[in-house]
């Protein structure tokens, strides 16, 4: 059963903030800068940096850090298999042995290094996804994928079908919730069992769900062709994104955290 | 015997700036064998008060009881399912069986019926819900007609021998043999001495069918009580952003005129039967 009490990891989180109100290009530039600046810094002290300066855009941001963070849970399996085969499987000056593991110091600096990394990417991308508005994300994208037309790539097109698909996202969590609870009332349980029978157990919830999608998604085609829709050419956008000094100021700041960052010391 | 709730609040992502109060100090009782109407705008909380009462959705607070039976924890709302039958708003989007007798027999199944006993069920339900067994039971659901699809569903809920039923405006998009037909089924269940808890719009329906009538608006219920009494509170029916009926209307006018007439009747042919008294009194 949905819990109405927390709020879904990425799930977008609306507030006053100057990092929410900042161009989403410049947010997905950044972020994107971010977690490749920590993947080219040597330096635990370099990756250190950038990882205090997103949990320094979380304060700026004004997020709850407990749900921010609670992300990492998604990828706590990962990151902790990164840590032990850095551990275990890194060259170096031997500081503990037991049978055919043994463990280094420049295993034990890795393993920290690329599970900050790994860390920082997902928090940078949380960060990301809970101060944008989905449909302004992928306004960004559509702005950055621009240049993408002039190798005839349905730039407007892709922008708009993801759109439209991110818009009745929230239509149908709320339907395929209610079509779970009403099947639970009929005493399904979506909950347990083995792969095969939990896949057999979302029948009754899956088969509803699909209908009510292609019933929608064909009804949405009529009214679009009905009102004139035909593709992306000339198109113009009824709230334009603009690019001010604040998001210029945004590069900036992270251009100089990261170039800090790949130039301290190893 | 009823669903009894007691000051039973909703907030959706409390502690959030997405913090909404869906649903807050709800006193209200379903009792066994009544129709008791929910009307409300749309918007108002009528389906989550379904879904809360149906043991679908837990309340943020406030207390809840079945046949005078507290309900707590997930104990209490899995007593509270297996006690309530809920019909959703669109009910023939819950059919997914490859055929009708599968999809009624999906309820009785989960709960451990098999043999004889789930096929007499299947069947009893079926034609509860107004759908010959012989000729519907084998047809795919999705072959069916939209008024055919709904009774499929409203079967696999009957199948399933619900103590109370919480239905969400069963019949929006039915044409009038639908509604009656639909209408005839509630009344069946009500004489059987199953409370039923019927979201509407539609003041028809309210004064044909409920024995008693509450008023949601803005996550409370203001307005509750004899369906007579509710309908007469033009004044607070217009403040929760509902009109009042059209025969409450006009009896209230005519009061205004200076005639002596009650604030509500039981039916159109006994409001015609007094204005038409009232006419010939006036020698006209």
């Amino acid at each position: 059963m949905r819990d109405l009490n927390r709020i879904s990891i990425g799930q977008h989180y609306p507030m006053d903030s100057p990092v929410h109100s900042l161009d989403a290009r410049a947010k997905i530039v950044c972020a994107l800068a971010l977690i490749i600046g920590a993947f080219v810094a040597d330096s635990a002290a370099g990756v250190l940096l950038l990882f205090l300066f997103a949990l320094l855009v979380i304060y700026a941001a004004k997020l709850p850090p407990l749900q921010v963070l609670s992300a990492l849970r998604t990828v706590l399996v990962l990151l902790l298999i990164t840590a032990l085969a850095q551990f275990l499987f890194s060259p170096g000056r031997v500081l503990w042995e037991w049978g055919p593991f043994t463990i280094t110091n420049t295993g034990v600096q890795n393993g920290i290094l690329y599970s900050l990394r790994l860390a920082m990417a997902v928090i940078v991308m949380c960060v990301l996804a809970m101060t944008t508005n989905p449909v302004e994300l992928l306004v960004g994208l559509e702005g950055l994928m621009s240049p993408l037309r002039l190798l005839r790539f349905p730039v407007q097109e892709t922008a708009m079908i993801l759109t439209t698909a991110l818009r009745f996202l929230p239509a149908m969590l709320s339907r395929s919730g209610e079509i779970a609870r009403v099947q639970e009332a009929r005493g399904a349980d979506f909950s347990g069992g083995r792969l095969l029978r939990r896949a057999r157990s979302l029948l009754p919830l899956f088969v509803p769900l699909f209908g009510v999608c292609f019933r929608d998604a064909e009804e949405l085609g009529t009214a679009l062709a009905s009102r004139g829709y035909r593709g992306g050419k000339g198109r113009t956008r009824y709230r334009a994104a603009r690019f001010g000094a604040a998001d210029l100021l945004a590069l900036v700041v992270v251009a100089a955290a990261i170039a800090l960052a790949v130039w301290l010391p190893v | 015997m009823g669903i009894l709730l007691r000051d039973v609040a909703l907030t959706y992502l409390p502690g959030t700036p997405m913090s909404r109060e869906v649903l807050s100090c709800i006193d209200l009782e379903l009792e066994a064998g009544e129709i008791l109407c929910l009307v409300g705008r749309t918007g108002a909380g009528k389906s989550t008060l379904v879904h809360i009462m149906g043991g679908l959705l837990p309340a943020t607070c406030g207390e809840m009881a079945l046949d005078g039976k507290s309900l707590d924890g997930r104990g209490g709302m899995r007593a509270l399912r297996s006690a309530v039958g809920v019909l959703m708003q669109s009910p023939e989007r819950q059919l997914f069986a490859e055929t009708v007798e599968k999809d009624v027999a999906f309820g009785p199944r989960n709960r451990g019926v098999r043999g004889e006993d789930l096929a007499a069920a299947v069947r009893g339900a079926l034609a509860s819900a107004g759908l010959d067994p012989e000729e519907y039971a084998f047809r795919p659901p999705f072959s069916l007609s939209g008024g055919e699809m709904r009774r499929a569903a409203l079967a696999g809920v009957l199948a399933m021998r619900p103590r109370y039923l919480l239905m969400d405006e069963p019949s929006s998009g039915l044409d009038l043999p639908g509604r009656r037909l639909l209408y005839g089924i509630l009344e069946k269940q009500r004489e059987q001495g199953v409370g039923i808890l019927l979201v509407t719009h539609d003041w028809d329906e309210v004064e044909l069918l409920a024995d008693r009538v509450a008023v949601l608006s803005q996550g409370r219920i203001p307005l509750q009580g004899e369906k007579e009494a509710v309908l007469a509170a033009a004044g607070e029916l217009e403040a929760a952003g509902l009109r009042p009926p059209a025969m409450v209307a006009v009896l209230a006018e005519l009061r205004r005129r200076g005639l002596v007439f009650p604030a509500c009747l039981p039916s159109p042919a006994e409001a015609a039967r007094l204005i038409d008294g009232a006419l010939k009194g006036a020698g006209r």
